[in-house]
């Protein structure tokens, strides 16, 4: 069977589906009519939930000035947005997952995913953007794309990673001559089937090209620049190892100069480390503490 | 500032910044000298890299880059960026140069033997 965009959409019961939880929580939040008391009892419906937002949001790397101890007080401190993106970090990581193999591993793209959501982050405020959460979710999600092809079709995946490394060409353009789909175009699928905003699923879509975007230029040209960051500075594994041409109306559009590459990256390097403790260290402490046991 | 690998942690060093886990549980305290039960603790609770006060001597030698390192970093960015169009994009070219100096930084201070590439292929 020839691959297309349309059979992947005919397929869209077999997309990744969040929990019914998080599915109920994007739907309230998109409610203006929603209560910071319904929301909090609808989270406080799902006990694992509650447990990863609260061990999220009091981790170092998010720093909140002082301890948040309960649901409620998430929701009416950080608000509903902050909220429903904690608990989209907090679950997409467990979600989209794969075989770890020699030519593909997920944890590596989780990482520079993380990578680059950090980068995201800091280009947001560096550009004095109003949603830097924002910014860190479309960066966390910016690949889920590629997760989605591995799991639905992970042989032609895989061929895409070797024809890109074959021919030494970009990974879309082996994408295309593989799959005739590229994972910026599943990444907006995948999104808008789960009713994310618009302006976060246009930035994943237009992530490797930022001039397309048109609600999102902005949003899309900081998360373009934080992928390009994360893969010059060799933190996780996009798939494959070349660091793209960037956009110049997207460099200039974020106001970026040589005099403050230094700062962003080493800042870049300090958050990434804390974020990738946060957002993955709950699987490798079960691990260490696996194999404390065991010895 | 030096951040390392656990691994290459001895004891003795000296905490520069507290160490959490990821629940946010404080491990060991900011100026906490080293002994070989903390790093076994750091393991154990999956830290991969905390911050090292640097001595006096130690921060003068790590503060030139040996032209092995530069060699293999400017070997590496060419290699990384061959679709970057470097030569005919300022801005790339300020991206390279950038992210060199961070790498370079990484292999002199905290893995000496271990290149971008490798830590590419873990």
């Amino acid at each position: 069977m020839r691959l297309s965009l349309d059979t992947l959409v005919r397929q869209i019961g077999s997309l990744p589906t969040l929990p019914t939880v998080l599915q109920r929580v994007i739907e309230l939040v998109n409610n203006p009519k929603t209560s910071a008391i319904q929301l909090a009892r609808i989270i406080l419906d799902d006990q694992a939930l509650t447990a990863r937002l609260l061990r999220l949001v009091n981790s170092p790397f998010y720093g909140f000035p002082r301890r948040i101890s309960t649901v409620t007080e998430a929701v009416t401190i950080l608000g509903f947005h902050a909220v429903r993106n904690l608990l989209v970090t907090a679950s997409v990581v467990d979600l989209l997952q794969g075989e770890e193999t020699a030519e593909f591993s997920p944890t590596r793209l989780w990482e520079h995913s993380i990578a680059t959501a950090v980068g995201a982050g800091l280009l947001a405020r560096f550009s004095r953007s109003e949603d830097r959460e924002e910014a860190f979710v479309a960066g966390l999600l910016h690949d889920v794309g590629k997760l989605v092809v591995y799991q639905v079709y992970p042989a032609e995946w895989l061929r895409s990673l070797s024809t890109a490394r074959r021919d030494d060409v970009p990974l879309s353009v082996a994408e295309l001559r593989v799959l005739g789909f590229t994972h910026d175009q599943v990444g907006r699928l995948l999104t808008e089937h789960w009713k994310l905003p618009v302006r976060l699923s246009e930035a994943i879509a237009c992530h490797h090209r930022p001039d397309n975007a048109q609600t999102a230029r902005k949003e899309a040209a900081v998360v373009h620049i934080a992928d390009i960051f994360s893969r010059a500075l060799v933190l996780g594994s996009g798939g494959d190892d070349s660091v793209p041409p960037a956009s110049e109306a997207a460099w200039s559009r974020l106001g970026l100069a040589e005099d403050v590459l230094d700062s962003l990256m080493i800042e870049m390097e300090e958050q990434y480390e804390q974020a990738r403790g946060a957002i993955l260290g709950a699987t490798q402490a079960a691990r260490a503490e696996a194999t404390a046991n065991a010895a | 500032m030096a951040r390392m690998a656990v691994e290459k942690l001895t004891a003795g060093m000296q905490l520069r910044k507290a160490v959490f886990n990821m629940n946010g549980v404080l491990l060991l305290r900011e100026g906490e000298r080293l002994t070989a039960k903390h790093v076994t603790v750091l393991k154990t609770w999956g830290v991969h890299e905390v911050d090292i006060c640097q001595e006096e001597g130690a921060a003068e030698a790590t503060s030139t880059v040996s032209p092995a390192i530069l060699r293999q970093i400017e070997q590496e960015t060419g290699r990384r960026f061959r679709h970057a169009a470097l030569a005919s994009t300022p801005h790339m070219g300020m991206i390279a140069r950038a992210a060199g100096r961070r790498l370079a930084a990484r292999l002199q201070a905290q893995e000496p033997a271990e290149s971008p590439a490798k830590r590419e292929a873990r």
